[in-house]
């Protein structure tokens, strides 16, 4: 605003003096979100993508809860702080499993064993490739059907969730790992 | 006045409680509605943010029974405007004065003053209607309604709240000469 304006302001002008708009401050809206969640006036899960993550999710976890095979599940919330959700993927399509697989299977387990004794790992399982099922969403879109296990580990940081991960048997061997911090409240 | 077909279907998705739907319409019209309680606050607009999510978990609570008389925009600056009287009335509105703004915030003005700090440093009352009406491009007879006083008190508010900001703003440019 110029300092020299003429001492008579046009103040019936003042609409298009002041801007109409202020932009808010950005975290604003997610109080806003969280108070009317709170409330009971938004439901988050409604939402089609929300909805679609959350059978995935609990698709995993049934059927990592039944399959145990490589016995990589530790103790419950064993980890402090921070944790993350490791998911397991194949490089490329999936491997028919074979006779080598037992070998493989205790790498992991040592592997696991390992974060375990330092109280990293709070849960993992491999998933069976035949007993899943999509659940819901209009569209037809299918979801990613190659995720092959999970862990949750407890890491101080990202970047020390990326570290426990490259050091999996899983990576050496080809595969992929996605890091995924767990949102906590 | 029927919303536009984006803006129903997004209401309508409101009214089931859906959040992405509930975000879109915050994006759309909460840069408004922060900007007129900002300027109804004056020297208390830290308390924005409290005001328009007040105002916005009264608005979804109420929007199933939105009409479409007016613009949504308009229903909801409404609501916005409500809460935030209710918060000037709450803390003790000064006292109306005659002519120059006086007081705390007056005096605290500075030499780069511009006119969002002259407005915001009118008296409750003055500022009020001159947002209203100046800014936000409200009637007198709607302001008359939204703040429950006579079209004429509406009238003469606005009158001296514009001789009270060209007071402040003359006042400010003597004091920098």
């Amino acid at each position: 605003m110029s300092r020299d304006r003429t001492p008579d302001v046009d103040c019936e002008s003042l609409a298009g003096q002041l801007a109409p708009e202020i932009e808010p401050p950005a975290d604003l809206e997610q109080r806003v979100v969280a108070g009317l969640r709170a409330a009971g006036a938004l439901k988050p899960g409604r939402r089609r993508w929300a909805m679609r993550d959350l059978v995935a999710a609990a698709a995993m976890f049934v059927v990592g809860l039944t399959v145990g095979v490589y016995g990589w599940r530790g103790s419950p919330e064993t980890a402090d702080g921070p944790r993350f959700l490791f998911l397991l993927y194949p490089d490329g399509p999936s491997q028919p499993r074979g006779p080598g697989e037992d070998a493989i299977a205790r790498e992991y387990a040592a592997w696991a064993a390992g974060l375990r004794r330092s109280g990293r790992i709070v849960t993992g399982d491999r998933l069976s490739r035949g007993r899943r099922a999509d659940v819901g969403g209009a569209d037809g879109g299918s979801l990613d059907s190659t995720l092959e296990g999970f862990f949750i580990v407890g890491a101080d940081s990202l970047q020390e969730a990326v570290h426990f991960a490259e050091g999996s048997p899983h990576v050496r061997h080809g595969g992929r790992i996605v890091v995924r911090a767990i949102d906590t409240p | 006045m029927t919303p536009s077909a984006d803006e129903g279907a997004l209401l309508d998705a409101v009214c089931r409680g859906e959040e992405a739907a509930f975000r879109a319409l915050y994006r759309r019209h909460t840069p408004r509605m922060y900007a007129v309680v900002r300027r109804l606050l004056g020297a208390r607009r830290a308390e924005a943010e409290d005001v328009v999510q007040e105002a916005w978990l009264r608005a979804v609570k109420r929007v199933a029974s939105f009409r479409g008389e007016s613009l949504f925009s308009t229903w909801v600056c409404g609501i916005a405007i409500r809460c935030a009287m209710e918060a000037v009335r709450q803390r003790g509105a000064p006292e109306l004065a005659d002519g120059v703004t006086t007081g705390h915030e007056g005096r605290q003005l500075d030499l780069a003053i511009d006119l969002e700090s002259a407005v915001a440093a009118l008296p409750d009352g003055y500022r009020t209607v001159l947002v209203l009406h100046d800014v936000e491009g409200r009637t007198h007879a709607e302001i008359a309604e939204l703040l429950e006083i006579e079209e004429g008190t509406s009238k003469s508010q606005l009158s001296r709240a514009r001789q009270a900001v060209r007071a402040c703003l003359r006042g400010t440019r003597g004091e920098q000469e």
